[in-house]
């Protein structure tokens, strides 16, 4: 595949790589941009190869679901080591609200939908979200996730079922209310 | 049982999902901001790898000019030092010294020769001189 075929299948996968990012970014909007440009540098600078084992979609998202992780990582590390001096950047500057324009955008399905999975497990969470967000094949989103097809399978039903659960307890509290 | 199969019953998972990923497609940021600022990301990482490269050698080059020629100096240095400090060990006299300077110390200092006297009789302060005595040997 040449560099202008390259560039044209990224652009056209653009908004899958961005709602993969942010999925892999737990919704931190501005972390996920950060992933996915590094990502696109990367591919962009030869630093990750695509080497057609895998469709390129699967690849691409296999790169981004590493750099989300290698980012969490260098994060941690800094907190870890920094947070025992010095005052968090977490602590000191809090994470923002979102505003009212985003409450007001960010719909009832979303917002218990995103409430709902940040009760699984991460690997829950991804396989959900690259069979019915990306419609990839648990096979697909195994070789995304770099783990086996019997893994994955695994995490999916679990995941399945759990959000299920959770679902419907949001629902009852609802009614509730 | 395939993955088809499988995900039949998930209509409603899938359609959750579906709800979310249209309202996120929504606010998906241009790639072409992404790639630029991508590039001058990539462009910064370069320059700053450049800087670091450049000040390792500038620390190397200092470290060498500083430490290669330093360590003779500092080693000569130590040297003369080491023979300062021993002569004024040598020469160092105790402020009390004084004290020990008792009559008849002499009679310390010299070492005495069989048959012969040379040695100073007459204690310092007492007034009286004698005359060196000299001692006869006997056949």
């Amino acid at each position: 595949m040449d560099g202008t075929n390259f560039r044209e299948e990224l652009e056209r996968m653009h908004a899958a790589s961005f709602g993969w990012a942010l999925w892999c970014c737990d919704h931190r909007r501005e972390e996920a941009e950060e992933v996915l440009q590094s990502t696109y540098l990367k591919v962009l600078d030869g630093a990750a190869t695509f080497d057609g084992r895998s469709s390129l979609r699967t690849w691409l998202f296999g790169v981004i679901r590493r750099t989300a992780a290698e980012r969490q990582r260098r994060q941690w590390i800094r907190r870890q080591l920094f947070d025992r001096w010095l005052v968090s950047e977490s602590c000191a500057l809090p994470v923002p609200a979102p505003g009212p324009e985003a409450m007001a955008c960010e719909s009832e399905i979303r917002r218990n939908l995103l409430r709902a999975v940040a009760g699984l497990s991460t690997r829950q969470r991804q396989v959900l979200h690259l069979v019915f967000y990306q419609e990839l094949t648990i096979e697909e989103a195994s070789r995304a996730m770099n783990i086996s097809l019997g893994t994955a399978r695994t995490h999916f039903d679990r995941g399945k079922r759990r959000l299920r659960e959770i679902l419907v307890e949001q629902e009852a509290l609802h009614v509730q209310r | 049982m395939s993955n088809d199969d499988r995900t039949n019953d998930d209509r409603d998972l899938r359609e959750y999902f579906a709800a979310v990923r249209r309202e996120e497609e929504a606010h998906v940021p241009p790639i072409s901001i992404l790639s630029l600022t991508a590039r001058e990301h990539g462009r910064r990482r370069l320059s700053g790898k450049l800087a670091a490269g450049a000040t390792c050698l500038a620390t190397l080059i200092v470290a060498a000019v500083w430490l290669l020629p330093g360590s003779r100096v500092a080693h000569e240095g130590s040297n003369r030092g080491r023979e300062q400090a021993a002569a004024s060990i040598t020469s160092w006299k105790p402020a009390t010294d004084f004290l020990l300077d008792t009559p008849g110390r002499e009679l310390l200092e010299v070492v005495p020769e069989i048959g012969e006297w040379h040695g100073v009789v007459n204690a310092p302060g007492t007034g009286r001189s004698h005359r060196p005595f000299k001692k006869q040997i006997l056949p």
